[in-house]
């Protein structure tokens, strides 16, 4: 499923529930992306203050020790290219600056459409 | 309004909450069934039983069905409020209707200091359930009696600042994180759902909620209203606004 967009890329899902974390970041390496997870916002937090080049982090609102919004800041701060996705179940709305909010349980093609949208196309051979 | 309405608000409150909550869980499975179906189907297109037996096809797209409906049904809203006048109140007085209602026990001292003069965009009703919340909250806080505080005063750029403290012994700092989530509770007995409630509100609002340890080692909880002539704020929630005890 790799595909020349994709390849290379790296994402950092950020994800409290196992099964959501386990099944969507399997499908996002299916379609050619590295993917580093996290199961908390510890972990992330963690992650997040030892900088790498991530092109996007998919976030959820409510991680259990904290919530998606408060990554923000930190992602800004050592990672201001890096896009930020909200991928949520949330009924309310995102009330920070993010680059996109996507709803979970829509279809993984149009994470993957909306994702290609997003991430700057590099040119051929990059 | 009679005592039966602010009941009913609180129950209405309530529900919100919960049912909030019922629809990101089960969002969230959902979500890991259809991704977890998905994967398998593209698996499975790559073997022999795909051609060889239709019913294959056929189920996936069942799931897939079924998914969507139970995700229709989710999405579904009762009839939103209608677009009559923004209410406005004065904190103060959804604060006085709410100490007007507490069941306080006899060891809890009551220290008000109401000096806002701003409305803010909330009917009194609604901002009488989020001080009862808070209240309740802070009693609980003190099961051997104590001061419960409740200040407002006007801030500098129109808003109202509501303040509502206990004397109470703190929270473990491990639940500070937690303590707006729903159900979160470190008291047996209890469902956990009044600051999941005001959390709530501020979230809708746009407000700044802060909730931290007092100078007397009880609790506070801080909310920052801004005027109804602002509208919403941009302010961020994020774990910053969400240090605090329960």
């Amino acid at each position: 499923m790799e595909t020349s967009w994709t390849f290379g890329r790296c994402l950092l899902l950020v994800e409290d529930d196992p099964s959501n974390r386990m099944t969507l970041a399997a499908l996002l390496e299916d379609a050619g992306f590295a993917v580093v997870t996290a199961g908390s916002y510890s972990e992330a937090a963690g992650l997040l203050n030892r900088p790498r080049a991530y092109d996007a982090v998919l976030l959820d609102q409510s991680l259990g020790d904290g919530f998606g919004t408060g990554l923000i800041p930190l992602v800004r701060h050592h990672m201001p290219k890096t896009k930020v996705v909200f991928v949520t179940g949330h009924d309310g709305k995102i009330d920070m600056p993010v680059d996109a909010v996507f709803r979970k349980g829509g279809h993984f093609d149009d994470l993957l459409a909306f994702l290609f949208k997003l991430l700057p196309q590099r040119p051929l051979g990059a | 309004m009679g005592r039966g309405e602010l009941q009913a608000r609180e129950r209405a409150a309530v529900a919100d909450v919960v049912a909030s909550t019922l629809r990101h869980d089960l969002r969230n499975k959902l979500a890991s069934i259809r991704n977890a179906t998905f994967y398998l189907m593209r698996q499975m297109k790559k073997t022999e039983a795909w051609t060889a037996d239709p019913r294959v096809e056929t189920f996936f797209q069942l799931i897939e069905k079924e998914l969507a409906s139970a995700e229709e049904l989710l999405s579904k809203r009762g009839p939103q409020a209608g677009t009559g006048p923004k209410p406005r109140c004065h904190p103060r007085d959804g604060v006085e209707r709410a100490l007007a209602e507490a069941d306080l026990p006899e060891g809890v001292r009551v220290e008000r200091e109401l000096k806002d003069r701003t409305e803010v965009g909330l009917d009194v009703e609604d901002l009488a359930v989020l001080v009862t919340c808070l209240v309740d909250n802070a009693v609980e806080a003190m099961p051997r009696g104590g001061t419960l505080t409740v200040r407002t005063s006007d801030l500098e750029d129109e808003g109202v600042c509501l303040r509502v403290e206990d004397t109470g012994e703190g929270l473990a700092p491990e639940a500070y994180s937690r303590a707006f989530e729903p159900f979160f509770t470190t008291r047996p007995g209890h469902a956990g759902l009044g600051l999941s409630i005001v959390h709530r509100m501020a979230l809708r609002h746009g407000w700044k909620l802060d909730l931290g340890a007092g100078p007397s080692g009880g609790t506070f909880v801080e909310i920052l209203f801004t005027a109804v002539e602002t509208g919403r704020s941009s302010r961020p929630v994020g774990r910053d606004e969400n240090q605090g005890s329960k």
